[in-house]
C-alpha cells in the first residue's frame, strides 16, 4: 500500500484554516487573555498566601486581593469557554464549506470516482466529522502551545532565572524524547501490525461466516473466539507497553521538573537569596507550563484520524467550486434539434492504476437518425465510451464531435438537454411513482406524464394499486420489481424526447419480459433520433443499423449487424443469432 | 445497562480493583507532590537548618517519580482489564448470535445486523476506561480529600467537597442531560441524511442529467446545516463546561484559602500548611473532573449496549424441538406437500410439492425473486414452512433437530463464506478429514487444479482477507469443492456457479451430476443449458410452481421455460 504523504496532507488541511480566520482570531485573542489571566491568578494567590502566612494578615484585610482573584478566575473561565466555543465553531464552518464543495463536485458535475457509493457516504459523514477534531481541537491546541509556555517562561525568567532556564531546557526536550519513543513504538507496532490485523480479521471472519458455519455444522466456535481475543489482548498489550512510555515521559518531565523547581527554590529560600512570594508564584506556574504539551499529545491522534480521511478528501474535492451553470444559448446548436451525428476521432482513455488502456485510439462515425449498437465482451470499453459521451470523463487523447460541435466545447447544461441516458440499473428516489417519472424532465404537463406512463404500459399495474401513481416506491425504489423499474425508466425516456438516446440493455438474462420491453423501446423511441445501445442480446443487435464490435478498447468489427455477426462465426437466423458449433 | 456490563467483571474482579486503586493513587500522588512542594517552600521561608527539610525533600522526589510510574502502570492494567472484558463480551455476543443465524441477522430494511453489532462491541470498550473507572475514582478521591480536610476543619472540608460535587457530577450531569437529548436528535438527523445520501449518490448521474442536482444538493445541505446547528449547540455546552470546570477548580482553591486563613490567624492551623492545602486542593480536581471529558460518550455507549441487549433477547431463528426425535438411519429424503413459506407478513412460496431422495437430481429455475432460495432454506432447515407438511426421512421435520438434518447435507448457499486460512484448512472446514490427494481430486473437479499449482505456497497459500487474491468465480468453485468434500451427503446447491464462465460451469455441472443423482440433490440454477440430465426441473414463478418435468418435456411445452431458454440462447456470452 502506498503511504500518503502525511506532512503534505497536514499542510493542505491547515490551509483551510483561513476559511474561519475571524473565529480563529477571536479564539487566539482569548487564548492570550487567558494566559495573561493565569499569570494574574498565580500572582494573586502567591501574594495572598504570603500575606496570610508570613505577614499574618487577617482575612478581612485580604478581601480586595481575594475579590480580585475571584474576578480573574471568572474572567479566565469565560475566556476558556469562549476560546473553545470559537474553535469548535470554526471547525463547523470549515466542515460545512468542505461538505458543500464535496457535494457540488459529486452532484453537479458527476465524474467517474474510484470510491463506491458507500465509501462516498462515509466520507461525507464520518470523514468530515473527523475534521472537527483537527480544526476544533488540534489546531487551537497547537496555537496554545506557542503562547502559554512562552509567556510563562518569560515571566519566570525575570523572577527566577534558574527555574526559567530549567523550563527552557526541559520544554523542548520533551518533544524530542516523545519522538524517539514514538519512533520505537512505530517500528515495534509495524512488526506486530500484520499479526494484529490478521487476528482482528479472524474474529470478523468467524462472525461474518456464521451462516456458513451453521451450514457446515461447525458453529460452536466460541472457544476459538475466546482464544483469538486472548491472543489479540496479549499482542496489543505488548505494543502498548512501549507506546505508553511516551505518556510516561511527559508525566515524568512535568512532575520531576516541579520537584526540581520546588527543591532548588527551597534551597535558595533557606540561603536567603529568594523571597517566599516569587517562589510560590514559580511553583504554581510550573505545572501549567507543561499542561499544553500534555494536552497537545492527547490531540495528536485527532490529527492522525483527520489525515487518514483527508487523503480521500483531497482526491474527491474539486479544484474550485464549479461556476453556476451557464444559461447562455450555445449558438452552434440548432434551436429545434434534429437528429445528431456522433464523430469519434482517435479517442483514447486509460483509468488510473490500470495497465491497459480502456479505449485505444478509437475512430468511429455514428450517422444521425440511426440505431447503433455497441457489443463485445465485458471490459471491451463499451461503458467507458458511454461515460465519455455522457461527459463524465474527458478522453486522454482525441476528440468527440456531436452534430458538428466538439463535445468539450458544448456546455454541460446544454449537453444534458440533448441527451437521454437509460442505464442498466436506473436510479429511483423515495417519493411516488409519478414523481419518479416526472423527475426526468423539468417542465412537463400532467397530460405528458400520463401519456408517458401509457407509453410504458404502466396502466394495468397502476390500476392494481389503491393509490395508483401516487403509491410511494420506498427508499431508492426498494418496493419496485425489476419489470416495474424498467417501465418507469422507459416512461422517463419517452418524456425527455431528446435528439440523442443512449441505452444500456439490462442483463438480467432470465427474464423474458425485459427482453420484449427493450425491443419495443428501441423501436418506438428511435424515430427521428440517434440511438446508441450497449447490447448483450443478438436480437437487439440485429435491430441495429450498424453494429460495432469492441474488444480490448479497439474496434474488432463494424458495419451491418448480419455481416459483423457472421464474420464473428455467429449463425444468424430468423429467431436471432446463435453461436455456431 | 451498567449492571449488565459490569456483570462481565466478575472473573477478574481483582484486576479491576487494582486498576481502580492505581487510578486513585495517580491523582493522590499528584496531590502529594503539590502538598509537599508547598510545604517545602513554606518551611524553607522560615529558614531552618537545611537538614530539617530532608524528609520533605525526599517526599517531593518520591511523589514526583512514583506519579509517573503509577500512571504508566495504571494505563497498562486498565487497558488489560478492558481487553479481557472485550474478550468476554465477544464470546458472549457470539454465543447469542449462533441461534439467530442466518435469518435474524438481517433486519427488515435489509441492513446488516452483524456489521452493526461488531461496531457496537468495539464501542463498548471505552466504557470501563473512560466512564466507569473515572466515575468510581472521582468519588474515592473526593472522599479522601474531604476526609483529610475534615480533620482540620469541617467547613473547609464541606466547601471543597461542594466544589468537587459541582465539577465531578453536577456540571457533567447537566451536560449529559442536555447533551443526550441533542445527541438523540442529531442521531435522527444523521440517519435521515444517510438515507438521502445513499439514494442521491446512487442516482447522482441521473440527477445531474435531469438538471435536478442543485435541488438534491440543497436538500442534503439543508439537513446537514440542521445537523451542524445541533452540533453547534452541543459544542457550546462542551466548551462552557470546560470553562466552568476550570473556574470551579480555582474557586475550590480560593474557598480553601478563605476558610483556612482565619484558622491560621487563630493559631488552629500551622501557617506552613496554608500553601500546601491550597495547592493540594487544586491538584485533586484533575481526578475529580475526569468524568467530564468522557460524558459525551454516554449516549452512544448506552445505545450500543441496548442494541446488544436487544439482540440477546431475540428468539432463535429456528426453535429447536424440546425433545428432538432421532433422525432415522438410512438414506435421507425430503417430501414436501403443499408447502408455503413467508418472511413475516410477506408470502414467498405457496403450494410447493417436491420429492427428494437418493437417485434423483432435481433442478429449480425461475426469474429473480421468485422464491428459489427460500425453497433451499426450507430444506436446509433454517426456515420453518408456514403451511403444508415437510417430511424428512418420513418424519415430521418440526420434531427433528435442525442440526441433525444439516449434518447429513452438503450445502452451498448464495452467501457462502470463504474463511481466512490456508487452502488446505479451507477443505477441513467441511468437517470430514481430507487427504491432500482428495483435495487434488476436488480441485480438479472444479477446474482449479492448475490455479492451485500456480500458487506460490501450494496448499499452504493463505486465502481470504489479507491472503491470496481469489476472484469471485474462484471463490465460488472453492466453496462448491468444500461442500463436495462432505462426502455421501445429499447436496443442496443454490446457484453454485453463477459467477463462473458458462463453458466451465457446464463442464463442472456435468461432472458433479452423477454425485447429485447418487446421493440425491437439489440445484438452483439461473442457467438452463446443462439441465438436460436432471430427473425433474421445477419452474418457479412468483412463489408457485409454474411448470415441472424433465428438460425435453419442458422444451416442447409453450411457457416460461421455453421463453427463458430462448432469451438465454440469444444472450451473448459475457
Amino acid at each position: 500500500m502506498s503511504e500518503p504523504d502525511t506532512k503534505a496532507l497536514h499542510q493542505w488541511l491547515t490551509r483551510f484554516r483561513s476559511l474561519a480566520s475571524g473565529l480563529y482570531a477571536a479564539g487566539s485573542i482569548a487564548e492570550v487573555f487567558s494566559s495573561g489571566l493565569l499569570i494574574a491568578q498565580a500572582t494573586l494567590t502567591a501574594h495572598i498566601i504570603n500575606a496570610a502566612f508570613l505577614a499574618g494578615m487577617p482575612l478581612p484585610s485580604l478581601a480586595p486581593e481575594l475579590a480580585l482573584l475571584a474576578v480573574a478566575t471568572v474572567a479566565r473561565s469565560l475566556c476558556t469557554g469562549f476560546l473553545r466555543d470559537r474553535s469548535l465553531q470554526a471547525a463547523l464552518v470549515i466542515k460545512g464549506h468542505l461538505r458543500t464543495r464535496l457535494l457540488s463536485g459529486w452532484l453537479d458535475c458527476p465524474r467517474f470516482s474510484a470510491l463506491s457509493n458507500g465509501e462516498m457516504t462515509t466520507l461525507a459523514s464520518e470523514g468530515l466529522d473527523r475534521m472537527e477534531g483537527f480544526f476544533g481541537r488540534y489546531l487551537p491546541q497547537k496555537f496554545s502551545l506557542m503562547v502559554r509556555p512562552l509567556l510563562i517562561v518569560a515571566v519566570v525568567l525575570r523572577l527566577d532565572p534558574w527555574s526559567g532556564l530549567l523550563l527552557l531546557v526541559t520544554g523542548p526536550l520533551i518533544p524530542v524524547f516523545m519522538w524517539l519513543i514514538g519512533d520505537a513504538t512505530r517500528r515495534q507496532s509495524d512488526r506486530q501490525w500484520t499479526q494484529l490485523q490478521r487476528m482482528g480479521g479472524h474474529l470478523l471472519d468467524l462472525i461474518r461466516g456464521l451462516p456458513t458455519l451453521i451450514d457446515l455444522g461447525v458453529s460452536d466456535r466460541a472457544g476459538e473466539v475466546r482464544e483469538v481475543s486472548e491472543r489479540y489482548r496479549m499482542v496489543t498489550m505488548s505494543v502498548l507497553r512501549t507506546a505508553f512510555l511516551s505518556g510516561m515521559v511527559l508525566e515524568l518531565a512535568a512532575s520531576l521538573s516541579t520537584a526540581v523547581v520546588a527543591v532548588s527554590i527551597g534551597v535558595r529560600l533557606i540561603e536567603g537569596t529568594m523571597l517566599f512570594e516569587p517562589a510560590l508564584f514559580v511553583l504554581i506556574l510550573t505545572p501549567e507550563f507543561y499542561l499544553p504539551l500534555r494536552q497537545f499529545g492527547a490531540e495528536r491522534h485527532a490529527a492522525m484520524d483527520a489525515e487518514a480521511s483527508g487523503y480521500f478528501l483531497g482526491k474527491e474535492l474539486p479544484e474550485e467550486t464549479p461556476a453556476p451553470a451557464d444559461t447562455s444559448e450555445a449558438p452552434s446548436l440548432p434551436a429545434v434539434p434534429g437528429a445528431l451525428a456522433i464523430e469519434i476521432d482517435s479517442v483514447s482513455y486509460q483509468y488510473p492504476q490500470r495497465q491497459q488502456p480502456a479505449l485505444d485510439n478509437l475512430c468511429l462515425t455514428l450517422a444521425a437518425g440511426q440505431i447503433h449498437v455497441l457489443a463485445g465482451p465485458s471490459g471491451a470499453g463499451k461503458s467507458t465510451l458511454m461515460r465519455l459521451l455522457m461527459k463524465q470523463m474527458e478522453p486522454d487523447r482525441g476528440t468527440l464531435t456531436v452534430g458538428g460541435n466538439r463535445l468539450s466545447d458544448v456546455p454541460m447544461n446544454h449537453w444534458r438537454e440533448w441527451v437521454t441516458w437509460v442505464p442498466q440499473a436506473p436510479a429511483f428516489f423515495s417519493g411516488s411513482i409519478e414523481s419518479n417519472v416526472r423527475m426526468a424532465c423539468r417542465e412537463v404537463t400532467d397530460r405528458q406524464v400520463a401519456e408517458a406512463m401509457r407509453f410504458a404500459d404502466m396502466e394495468d399495474w397502476l390500476a392494481t394499486l389503491p393509490k395508483g401513481a401516487a403509491t410511494p416506491v420506498g427508499e431508492a425504489g426498494m418496493k419496485l420489481s425489476g419489470g416495474q423499474r424498467q417501465r418507469i425508466a422507459l416512461a422517463r425516456a419517452y418524456l425527455r424526447q431528446t435528439p440523442l438516446l443512449f441505452l444500456d440493455e439490462p442483463e438480467s438474462g432470465l427474464d423474458p419480459r425485459s427482453e420484449q420491453m427493450m425491443s419495443r423501446a428501441v423501436r418506438a423511441l428511435s424515430a427521428g433520433k440517434t440511438l446508441v445501445v450497449i447490447a448483450h442480446r443478438y436480437h437487439t443487435m440485429l435491430q441495429a443499423d450498424t453494429l460495432t464490435w469492441l474488444e480490448a478498447g479497439k474496434i474488432a468489427a463494424h458495419g451491418n449487424p448480419q455481416a459483423v455477426l457472421q464474420a464473428r462465426n455467429m449463425v444468424v437466423g430468423q429467431q436471432g443469432a446463435r453461436p455456431s458449433c | 445497562m451498567l449492571s449488565w456490563y459490569t456483570g462481565g467483571f466478575k472473573p477478574f474482579r481483582a484486576w479491576v480493583v487494582v486498576a481502580l486503586l492505581l487510578g486513585v493513587a495517580v491523582v493522590l500522588t499528584g496531590m502529594g507532590l503539590m502538598v509537599a512542594s508547598g510545604r517545602l517552600l513554606s518551611e524553607a521561608a522560615l529558614r531552618p537548618p537545611i537538614l530539617d527539610l530532608m524528609v520533605i525533600v525526599t517526599a517531593v522526589r518520591f511523589f514526583a517519580l512514583s506519579r509517573a510510574a503509577l500512571r504508566y502502570l495504571e494505563r497498562l492494567v486498565s487497558h488489560d482489564v478492558t481487553f479481557r472484558l472485550l474478550r468476554e463480551l465477544r464470546v458472549r455476543v457470539y454465543q447469542h448470535l449462533v441461534p439467530l443465524a442466518p435469518l435474524r441477522l438481517w433486519d427488515r430494511q435489509g441492513g446488516d445486523l452483524l456489521a452493526r453489532l461488531i461496531g457496537d462491541v468495539e464501542n463498548l470498550q471505552n466504557v470501563y476506561i473512560r466512564l466507569i473507572a473515572p466515575a468510581i475514582s472521582s468519588v474515592v478521591i473526593a472522599l479522601v480529600t474531604v476526609g483529610a480536610l475534615a480533620l482540620i476543619d469541617l467547613k473547609l472540608a464541606l466547601a471543597v467537597g461542594g466544589c468537587h460535587v459541582l465539577a465531578g457530577w453536577l456540571i457533567p450531569g447537566w451536560l449529559s442531560w442536555h447533551g443526550h437529548r441533542l445527541g438523540v436528535l442529531r442521531q435522527r438527523i444523521k440517519a435521515r441524511i444517510s438515507a438521502q445520501a445513499t439514494e442521491t449518490l446512487a442516482g447522482r448521474v441521473a440527477l445531474a442529467h435531469w438538471g435536478r442536482a442543485p435541488l438534491a444538493r440543497r436538500r442534503w445541505l439543508r439537513l446537514a446545516a440542521l445537523e451542524d446547528r445541533v452540533t453547534g449547540v452541543m459544542n457550546r455546552l462542551v466548551a462552557w463546561q470546560e470553562g466552568m470546570i476550570q473556574g470551579v477548580t480555582w474557586t475550590g482553591m480560593i474557598l480553601s484559602l478563605v476558610f483556612a486563613i482565619p484558622l491560621v490567624q487563630r493559631g488552629e492551623l500551622a501557617g506552613v500548611l496554608l500553601a500546601a492545602i491550597a495547592l493540594g486542593v487544586m491538584a485533586t480536581f484533575e481526578g475529580v473532573a475526569a468524568l467530564a471529558s468522557a460524558i459525551h460518550l454516554l449516549g452512544s455507549v448506552q445505545e450500543s449496549g441496548a442494541r446488544i441487549q436487544q439482540m440477546e433477547q431475540l428468539p432463535p431463528a429456528m426453535p429447536e424441538p424440546v425433545s428432538a426425535m432421532p433422525l432415522p438411519d438410512g438414506p435421507l429424503s425430503f417430501v414436501l406437500d403443499e408447502v408455503g413459506a413467508a418472511y413475516g407478513e410477506q408470502n414467498i412460496l405457496d403450494g410447493i410439492c417436491l420429492d427428494l431422495a437418493p437417485g434423483r437430481a432435481v433442478a429449480v429455475v425461475g426469474p429473480n425473486g421468485s422464491g428459489k432460495s427460500t425453497l433451499a432454506r426450507l430444506l436446509t432447515r433454517v426456515l420453518e414452512p408456514t403451511t403444508g407438511t415437510l417430511l424428512v426421512s418420513g418424519v415430521d421435520a418440526t420434531t427433528l433437530s435442525a442440526r441433525d438434518v444439516r449434518e447429513r447435507l452438503a450445502i452451498v448457499s448464495q452467501k457462502s463464506h470463504l474463511f481466512m486460512g490456508t487452502l488446505r484448512e479451507h477443505f477441513q472446514w467441511g468437517g470430514d478429514p481430507v487427504t491432500d490427494n482428495e483435495i487434488d481430486q476436488l480441485l480438479e473437479l472444479v477446474r482449479l487444479r492448475s490455479w492451485a499449482v500456480s500458487l506460490p505456497d501450494g496448499l499452504q497459500t493463505q486465502l481470504g482477507e489479507g491472503g491470496a487474491m481469489v476472484s469471485g468465480g474462484e471463490a465460488q468453485r472453492l466453496v462448491l469443492a468444500r461442500a463436495l468434500a462432505r462426502r455421501d451427503r445429499m447436496l443442496i446447491l443454490d446457484e453454485p456457479l453463477n459467477h463462473v464462465d458458462p463453458e466451465t460451469a457446464d463442464a463442472i455441472l456435468a461432472d458433479i451430476l452423477p454425485t447429485l443423482k447418487q446421493n440425491g440433490g437439489l440445484l438452483i440454477s439461473h442457467r438452463l443449458a446443462g439441465l438436460s440430465g436432471f430427473d425433474e426441473i421445477l419452474v418457479i414463478d412468483s412463489g408457485r410452481v409454474a411448470q415441472r418435468g424433465d428438460f425435453p418435456t419442458l422444451c416442447r411445452q409453450p411457457g416460461l421455460f421455453r421463453e427463458m431458454l430462448n432469451v438465454e440462447l440469444d444472450v451473448m456470452a459475457p
